[in-house]
């Protein structure tokens, strides 16, 4: 098993007048991922682009009928992301990826509750995608970085996790799956909400949570361990550390924010729910040996 | 973005909530005209897109026109924080009874109202000594405030019931602000309570989210001048430079930002900094990567501070060979006379279609993040 992306698991792609989304097409298919649609509701979007043998569908909903997909990847403009993901929801996709950097603040908290309401799990915007070596790729993690393996990887940042798993990699250890729920302030699934899953997936042995200062998500996720809600071993990284916290904040956010945030404070949260700390992430590989044996 | 309060006032009058009369002067002349308008007793306010303007002296009551003008004089191209008041606010001044203070923000995920008991410039020091001094409401983004939370705020703060109708409608006008003109902050503060339970704002904060000015063209149109940085070949090639307030000696060009701030605490944590952090995803999202790369090159090069340069690159989303294939001629086309040393290390998707053009150029890839970091800081010392 792993979590959200399988090796059955039917993909459906949105925005693909992007060249990033093109040539991510080809990646999956590449990685013997079930690209089975991509939506596109003119055809212009799809010019000077020979997408092979993948049905090209106008409507999320047509897409969902005749393929029953479980999974949306949207690389759509930032400005179309929030129309795209509320049809998408709709149609009944299950789990969708927002992939499209500088949505809006407000379409991504709208998101956030529209998913919510639904069901839906909804990661991003801003993320870079879910991974499940060997089975499904639904992002932009390549298996070129990466093995199969045991440990769940959390991250904010794409850029990050790649150096991580390399670091993983060159230790032997292997990935279950790493979802990455994306670096903005507003995001539609949290660590803790990745966390739930990787508790309910028996291939998952232990988890790296790869977090960065600003924000909360650290935090809550060291309370939903100290809640005795996740039983797996964790090994966080805290990227940040150097910036000084506390700039440029306005009246409202200094009240509301004072001595949140800032790697200090999350730090402290994650020792105090038993979480292992890496200083660098050159140290995480031994931690995740200490914790689960050799791989 | 964050507005003068000026355009921020405008904006919530369109949404229903009174503010003083008033009048923008940027000249004697437009003084005068708003002299010859408003009231005798004014209070006169330097815009600047800032903070913490109160108590640095950029408000001034005045009880006539002769004090108007010597205030007008007084504010009027002064500095404020490395910020010159352009213009100045000249309004009438409303006579209340008590400040309060509204607020609206988008923080954690999650959207909220605020209400203080008492508001102005020692909000922040008054709410520290005593948290009950706001209260805090959520709001569903989808429902907009609800009303029974609402009044259950107002009466925790002890606001007078006669004011509740209309402190109502200003978290409804907060709301609606935020949707119309993606706002992710607005703040009026204080909130002032005149007789008969009418509120006006006597100033106004809001801060307009970037990623969204493509959509609100009439608020984009406000934005300063462009810096001196705007023409620079780095801000041509849509890089940002990012300077680290504590100095260095790297000049630092990496992809993604969670990477990129490892390095920076990596690098600070074996004893050295980098001054300039340089995030090539932005020419590469721009569509010119070989520009990019060439622009950091160019300002470290010219910065004397700067010693060596580190090139750390994992890409997953890219083709390592593309952007090799724009980092070979911009290192190739470096002024031979000041160029500085440069570390790469460069990993991800298409490595091996990647090496044989590193090879060919003669740049050797670090084997590691570790041994990079190891070798541009040694490097650095010289």
């Amino acid at each position: 098993m792993a979590v959200l992306v399988h090796a059955d698991s039917t993909i459906l792609v949105h925005g693909i007048g992007d060249p990033l989304a093109r040539f991510q097409c080809d990646e999956m298919v590449r990685h013997g991922t079930h690209l089975v649609g991509i939506v596109a509701a003119e055809r212009r979007e799809l010019a000077g682009w020979s997408f092979g043998p993948t049905p090209v569908f106008p409507t999320v909903a047509e897409a969902v009928r005749a393929t029953r997909a479980e999974v949306s990847m949207i690389f759509s403009p930032p400005f179309a992301v929030k129309a795209e993901v509320e049809h998408t929801i709709a149609a009944g996709v299950r789990t969708i990826i927002g992939l499209t950097e500088h949505v809006p603040v407000l379409d991504a908290l709208v998101l956030r509750h529209r998913a919510s309401r639904a069901g839906v799990t909804w990661i991003g915007p801003n993320s870079s995608g879910v991974l499940s070596p060997g089975r499904a790729k639904a992002g932009f993690f390549v298996e070129d970085i990466c093995v199969p393996g045991r440990v769940g990887v959390i991250t904010k940042s794409g850029s990050l996790a790649y150096a991580v798993m390399a670091e993983m990699r060159s230790a032997g250890i292997g990935v279950s799956t790493v979802v990455a729920i994306g670096g903005d302030a507003v995001r539609g699934t949290d660590s803790r909400d990745v966390l739930t899953l990787f508790q309910g997936d028996p291939d998952t042995y232990a988890v790296v949570l790869l977090g960065e200062i600003g924000g909360q998500d650290e935090e809550d996720a060291a309370a939903f361990v100290a809640e005795a809600r996740f039983a797996k071993p964790v090994v966080a990284f805290i990227a940040g550390r150097s910036v000084p916290p506390g700039q440029s904040m306005g009246h409202a956010g200094a009240i509301a924010r004072r001595g949140r945030g800032d790697y200090e404070s999350k730090r402290r949260a994650l020792d105090a729910a038993g979480i292992r700390v890496a200083e660098t992430i050159g140290a995480i590989p031994g931690l995740l040996t200490q914790a689960i044996g050799r791989p | 973005m964050l507005l003068l309060e000026h355009h921020g006032k405008a904006l919530l009058r369109r949404h229903g909530i009174a503010t003083p009369s008033g009048v923008v002067a940027a000249d004697a002349h437009a003084l005068e005209d708003a002299l010859a308008t408003l009231p005798e007793r004014l209070v006169l306010k330097a815009q600047i897109a800032g903070g913490r303007r109160g108590k640095a002296g950029g408000v001034v009551v005045a009880a006539g026109a002769a004090e108007a003008r010597r205030a007008f004089a007084a504010l009027l191209g002064r500095s404020f924080d490395g910020q010159t008041a352009e213009a100045v606010l000249v309004e009438e001044c409303v006579a209340f009874q008590c400040e309060r203070y509204a607020g609206f923000m988008i923080d954690g995920g999650e959207m909220r109202l605020l209400f203080a008991r008492a508001g102005g410039v020692d909000i922040e020091d008054i709410t520290v000594a005593d948290a009950a001094n706001l209260a805090i409401v959520p709001v569903d983004p989808l429902d907009g405030p609800d009303e029974a939370r609402l009044r259950d705020a107002f009466a925790r703060l002890g606001y007078a019931p006669e004011y509740w109708d209309a402190y109502a409608c200003a978290a409804r006008a907060l709301f609606d602000a935020s949707h119309a003109h993606d706002a992710t902050l607005v703040e009026i503060n204080p909130l002032a309570e005149l007789p008969g339970g009418r509120l006006v704002a006597l100033d106004a904060r809001i801060v307009i989210d970037d990623a969204a000015l493509g959509r609100q063209p009439a608020i984009a149109a406000l934005q300063l001048m462009p810096t001196s940085d705007a023409h620079t070949p780095a801000a041509v090639a849509g890089l940002k430079l990012r300077r680290n307030a504590e100095g260095g000696v790297i000049g630092l060009i990496g992809l993604g930002s969670g990477l990129n701030l490892t390095l920076m605490d990596w690098i600070a944590g074996v004893g050295s900094r980098a001054a300039i952090l340089v995030d090539i995803d932005e020419a590469i999202g721009a569509g010119c990567a070989a520009q990019g790369f060439a622009a950091a090159f160019e300002t470290f090069d010219r910065d004397p501070t700067i010693r060596a340069v580190l090139v750390n690159i994992i890409t997953c989303s890219y083709r390592l060979d593309d952007i090799v294939a724009a980092l070979v001629p911009a290192m190739r086309d470096r002024a031979p006379s000041d160029g500085k040393p440069v570390v790469l290390h460069l990993r991800g998707n298409r490595m091996a279609m990647a090496e044989p053009l590193l090879a060919a150029a003669g740049l050797p890839n670090s084997p590691s993040i570790t041994a990079a970091i190891k070798a541009v800081v040694a490097a650095a010392k010289g």
